[in-house]
């Protein structure tokens, strides 16, 4: 919004529109730092445009053409992509389309600025741009007179359909008080499939960003880029209406990077960004939120975006497609798996396919990328060099938890109670003794958080458009990364390269081709689906199993034979992938470009500390003695059919190396394990309540004193009551957190009660159910403490609750409970 | 997956409309992109074409296409034979096919070009291992790893390795060491480093040296629980028993004190299991060495905190 150039008249059509806005205006004036700079044309803006194919009168591109008779709608007009937000005509035939659209807005300025404006022009296929009837842009149209029937110079195709092609225009073409942008789009051919226009003019020399990178919980990186060398200034605060923590910079530049330190853990900080003669941008939606303590089982938001970097209306189908389904929420975490920006990573594609695509996500979400082979085309990981490595600013020292990698091309970080690896699997060393592998193992033996989320470019496992049977650099992540990620128990892998998602069952220990993989490596072989086969529960101990994700198919999808036989969900569809961890649990969703759920699967931990034990026998045994207590036979039955762990522990001389232990079903003396107590000394596996069993243990060489359990895993159901969320929303606070939204899922189709609770009796409460497309499905809930509400929700719908409070501050915690029927 | 019952006309279409998102993606189909895109150029080189010839070069030499990519260098070199992209992508392709004079002599006429190359001595250094010159190579690697604006851990690594095979070095393991902690100091300790540095410092007999590198590391990190292992292990070479035995018990103590899911990994529990061991070695030795000093200052109780 812009301060210094408002005129009268656009601070009545503020106000026409915002009363609130137009009301704190004055106040913010006082409170907060004066932009100085301002969209004069904000992308999305009103239109007026003509589609009749009739030719524009002469003078259109005039201030004082009469354009009433225009229609009108807002960018990105155009048609054929399905991005556009409005669709304009292109006349009956579509083999025969009108050559040339106008259009045209007007706006108005206060003063005329001194510094360059700058204009970003998207075009689909040439345009000519005009400021108060001056020319100020022209491309991909001839030079000299063109007409209403002059056709494109050429075809505009891809990425480049989506572009936004900048210039600097000198700001004396502006007047004070009213302004006209006018431009004439002319497609290549007649039959072209399609056309698209938007356009920005700003003072503002912003021209990336701002951008979050290597948070934690003390710490964060702000980046942005300017369009001509400035100082830089970075306000921030924990109240958007008093950002009173200021760091600058005076040293010119256009690449501007800010390291905080020394920030609260867990907490919401509001920013904006400038230089020393005012604001670019700041706004509620400018926040970036430090990490919640290690460790900390908070409710864990992920976005993952796998070959994302198409900057077409693919990759903003999926986005708007998130954006959807997560309905105004905020995620914790955002991971890009490689290919961010087609065909070769260069910083226009960067620009196009990640700044100008997400700048909303950017602004408040941390982004963690990982070097596709598409971006290696002008990156190298060797000199960490090129366009990937100067965009990123990725943790090389433990920065933000992990182990110190001393690279950006592999790195790791903690989130809450969720360790993250990002592996280079294109351009480093993937050998089992390399660099990269040797900082794996430290890292993750140094972690002490409950889930590990590993990611990286080529698939371990796929038969996309690339095949992990024949592909060297696929083959390498699984024959010596996947071995050492299994050891240290990882729960879930993501990988892009291939444009298809493919989601396996829950396996262990296939490090082999396809044709390798056996019914053993299966420990879950159903689809993870809660409301399907069942969660896949993870029990604590050895080869406790992996789930391994392809989603390349953020912005492009491609032909397979997708039939790798690990995989359980194999889709040819566009989307992303979001994961929600909390506790003890992960749910994990495939989300297509219309908004759609085309697979879920959820990991449980499940604790073998909530065990029913039973000591089936003990003995001495001693190397010495030639017959009896060399050997010990226990017999036992188990009392359940179900999965069960015998432990053996014993004591006394570590002599004993070669205790073992074998269980055998009846009298047929079969040996089902062979236990060489070089492993942990434990056997987990399936065990029948009508069968009798016996475990033989014997010393190879010395005396000890053994114990045998029998542990069956108590398998929970589902918690009664679910803590949606807990918060504080204080009154006085204009916006948030006087007003927060909580999207949630109900746990399953039928009647529950959300209850919210309250700490404050005096706070003038309220909140109210809504589905995840706006419609109220509650009335809103007041007057009562802890407010309760009853009504039935779908198990397949995502729905949010919204909380406010009008007086004082308080703490509330909202819950959703089953119905008892 | 495809269901083979459905008819093959629904995948003629389904291929047509997924395949054709995909055409432009593959190199092959990017190479041939290029192919027509120089087909159409003007006869004549301008920066454009030398652009597009580059660009294929690199592609196919990606792609292991060797010969086609020699011959778009070569045209390159025809028309700009200082062209230093050319040189670069020139001695790449020959040390990704081992022929590494070829390789050193296209990275010495860059680096003659210019002396201050980020990259070029860098594969001049490689493509001298490759040769069997340590000696040269090593030397190449210093002066390669000083140009580098953002050295990593891998190049220390090299260059150790580079000293490390020379045979006729006999300082080689107190000179690869010195390299790798340079490394780590301008690196910010990177673990890789330490990694192959306590290893050669165990192999030369350096203990006590060993030992002080763990400490520091473990001083920067006290969650490295391997490296309790190790300096457990150094600990009981340097025949201070009490003290690595209270080393493997806070070594099963750490691990005891992680999430069930990361204590119970076969990892953790291998780790649960040397420590076992370790310590049943040192109290075999203890059992039948002479009786311990238990004076020396080097005691320490088990039950002494970690």
């Amino acid at each position: 919004m812009s301060h210094q150039f408002l005129s009268a008249p656009a601070l009545v059509k503020l106000c026409a529109r915002s009363l609130f806005t137009c009301l704190l205006f004055p106040l913010a004036g006082l409170l907060m730092w004066q932009p100085a700079y301002a969209d004069l044309i904000p992308r999305g803006a009103q239109w007026k445009f003509l589609d009749d194919g009739s030719g524009a009168q002469t003078g259109w591109q005039l201030p004082t053409f009469d354009d009433s008779a225009w229609v009108d709608g807002f960018g990105q007009l155009g048609y054929g992509d399905g991005d556009e937000s409005t669709v304009i005509s292109f006349g009956p035939d579509d083999k025969d389309k009108h050559i040339t659209t106008y259009f045209r807005h007007e706006f108005d300025v206060l003063s005329v600025p001194t510094e360059p404006l700058t204009l970003r022009v998207q075009r689909d296929d040439g345009v000519i741009v005009y400021l108060n009837g001056v020319e100020i842009f022209r491309d991909n149209m001839r030079s000299g007179f063109v007409g209403p029937n002059t056709k494109s110079t050429s075809a505009v195709q891809g990425a480049d359909e989506a572009k936004l092609h900048t210039t600097q225009i000198d700001p004396q073409l502006l007047v004070p008080g009213s302004n006209t942008v006018a431009a004439e789009v002319h497609i290549a051919n007649r039959a072209t499939v399609d056309l698209s226009f938007d356009l920005q003019l700003t003072t503002s020399p912003l021209v990336r960003g701002p951008y979050l990178q290597q948070s934690s919980e003390t710490g964060i990186t702000v980046r942005w880029r300017t369009a001509n060398v400035r100082d830089a200034v970075l306000r921030y605060g924990t109240d958007p209406l008093n950002l009173n923590q200021i760091v600058s910079e005076t040293t010119l530049s256009t690449e501007h990077l800010f390291a905080l330190n020394g920030l609260e853990p867990n907490t919401r900080y509001y920013y904006s960004i400038g230089d020393s003669s005012g604001d670019y941008s700041s706004g509620d939606n400018y926040f970036f939120d430090t990490h919640p303590a290690k460790g900390s089982a908070a409710p864990t938001r992920i976005w993952v975006l796998g070959d994302s970097g198409t900057a077409d209306a693919n990759a903003a189908a999926v986005s708007n497609a998130f954006t959807l389904f997560n309905n105004g929420n905020h995620s914790d975490v955002w991971l890009m798996l490689g290919d961010n920006a087609y065909d070769d990573g260069t910083d226009d594609e960067y620009q196009n396919a990640v700044f100008d695509m997400y700048p909303q996500v950017l602004r408040n979400t941390v982004l963690w990328p990982t070097l596709g082979n598409h971006d290696a085309f002008t990156a190298d990981s060797d000199t960490q060099s090129g366009n990937y490595f100067d965009i990123f600013s990725l943790p090389t020292n433990g920065e933000s938890g992990g182990v110190a990698s001393g690279t950006e091309a592999y790195y790791s970080f903690d989130y809450g109670n969720i360790h993250f690896v990002s592996l280079d699997s294109h351009d480093t060393d993937r050998s089992a003794d390399g660099a990269m592998a040797t900082w794996l193992k430290d890292d993750l033996a140094a972690n002490t958080q409950e889930w590990i989320i590993a990611f990286w470019h080529h698939p371990p496992y796929s038969k996309g458009s690339h095949d992990s049977d024949t592909e060297a650099r696929l083959a390498d992540m699984r024959t010596n990364f996947v071995p050492i990620f299994e050891s240290y128990g990882v729960d879930l892998v993501l990988a892009g390269h291939s444009h298809s998602y493919e989601r396996s069952m829950l396996i262990d220990g296939h490090h082999g081709t396809s044709d390798s993989f056996n019914s053993s490596q299966i420990l879950d072989g159903g689809d993870g689906d809660p409301i399907g086969d069942g969660a896949y529960v993870k029990f604590a101990g050895s080869n406790s199993g992996s789930v391994y994700s392809v989603a390349g198919s953020s912005g492009k999808r491609s032909s397979a034979p997708l039939d790798h036989p690990i995989m359980i969900s194999n889709l040819v569809e566009l989307g992303s992938m979001v994961i929600d961890v909390q506790g003890n649990q992960l749910d994990a969703i495939f989300l297509d470009d219309n908004a759609t759920v085309r697979d879920s699967f959820r990991i449980v931990h499940q604790s073998t500390t909530d065990v029913e034990s039973v000591e089936i026998g003990s003995a001495t045994l001693d190397y010495d003695k030639i017959i009896g207590p060399r050997w010990k036979r226990v017999n036992f039955s188990p009392l359940t059919t179900g999965l069960h762990t015998i432990r053996v522990d014993w004591s006394g001389d570590a002599d004993i190396r070669y205790s073992l232990f074998r269980v055998n079903p009846g009298n047929a003396n079969q040996r089902i394990d062979f236990i060489n107590l070089d492993s942990p000394a434990e056997w987990t596996g399936q065990l029948d309540s009508s069968e009798q069993y016996y475990l033989g243990v014997w010393s190879a060489a010395g005396s000890t004193n053994f114990t045998a359990v029998l542990e069956t895993a108590i398998i929970t159901e589902p918690p009664a009551v679910v803590t949606i969320k807990e918060g504080t929303l204080d009154a006085s606070k204009a916006v948030a957190p006087r007003w927060v939204r909580l999207d949630f899922n109900s746990l399953s189709t039928g009647e529950h009660t959300i209850k919210v609770d309250w700490d404050n009796a005096a706070a003038d409460v309220r909140f109210k159910v809504k589905a995840a497309n706006g419609a109220d499905v509650s009335a809103t809930i007041r007057g009562t403490n802890p407010g309760t509400w009853t009504g039935t929700l779908q198990a397949d719908n995502a729905y949010y609750l919204g909380l406010w409070n009008t007086n004082g501050v308080s703490n509330y915690t909202a819950t959703i409970e089953l119905s008892s029927d | 997956m495809f269901d083979s019952s459905r008819p093959f006309a629904v995948y003629i279409v389904f291929c047509f409309v997924v395949c054709s998102a995909n055409a432009h993606e593959s190199h092959d189909a990017r190479i041939q992109h290029l192919d027509t895109q120089l087909d159409q150029l003007p006869s004549g080189a301008d920066d454009n074409s030398l652009s597009l010839l580059l660009r294929r070069a690199d592609l196919h030499r990606r792609l292991g296409n060797w010969p086609a990519s020699q011959h778009d260098y070569q045209h390159i070199a025809e028309v700009d034979s200082q062209n230093r992209d050319m040189l670069l992508g020139r001695a790449q392709l020959h040390l990704d096919q081992h022929q590494y004079a070829q390789s050193m002599r296209w990275s010495a006429k860059l680096m003659r070009l210019q002396a201050d190359h980020e990259f070029a001595e860098l594969l001049y250094a490689r493509a001298l291992v490759g040769a069997g010159e340590y000696s040269a190579a090593s030397a190449a690697f210093e002066n390669a790893i000083e140009r580098l604006s953002k050295p990593r851990p891998e190049h220390y690594i090299e260059h150790a390795r580079a000293i490390l095979a020379n045979e006729y070095n006999l300082h080689a393991n107190s000179q690869a060491v010195a390299i790798l902690d340079e490394g780590a100091q301008l690196l910010g300790h990177p673990i890789s480093l330490h990694s192959f540095s306590v290893e050669l410092e165990r192999t030369s007999g350096l203990h006590h040296t060993a030992l002080n590198r763990i400490d520091a590391v473990l001083e920067r990190n006290r969650a490295l629980v391997k490296w309790r292992l190790k300096r457990g292990s150094v600990l009981r070479q340097l025949h201070r028993p009490a003290e690595a035995l209270h080393e493997m018990h806070c070594v099963i103590q750490t691990i005891e004190q992680l999430p069930e899911h990361r204590r119970r990994s076969d990892a953790m529990q291998t780790l649960v299991q040397r420590s076992r061991e370790l310590a049943a070695q040192i109290k075999k030795e203890q059992t039948n060495a002479e009786p311990v000093n238990t004076s020396s200052q080097h005691q320490v109780s088990i039950a002494a905190p970690c």
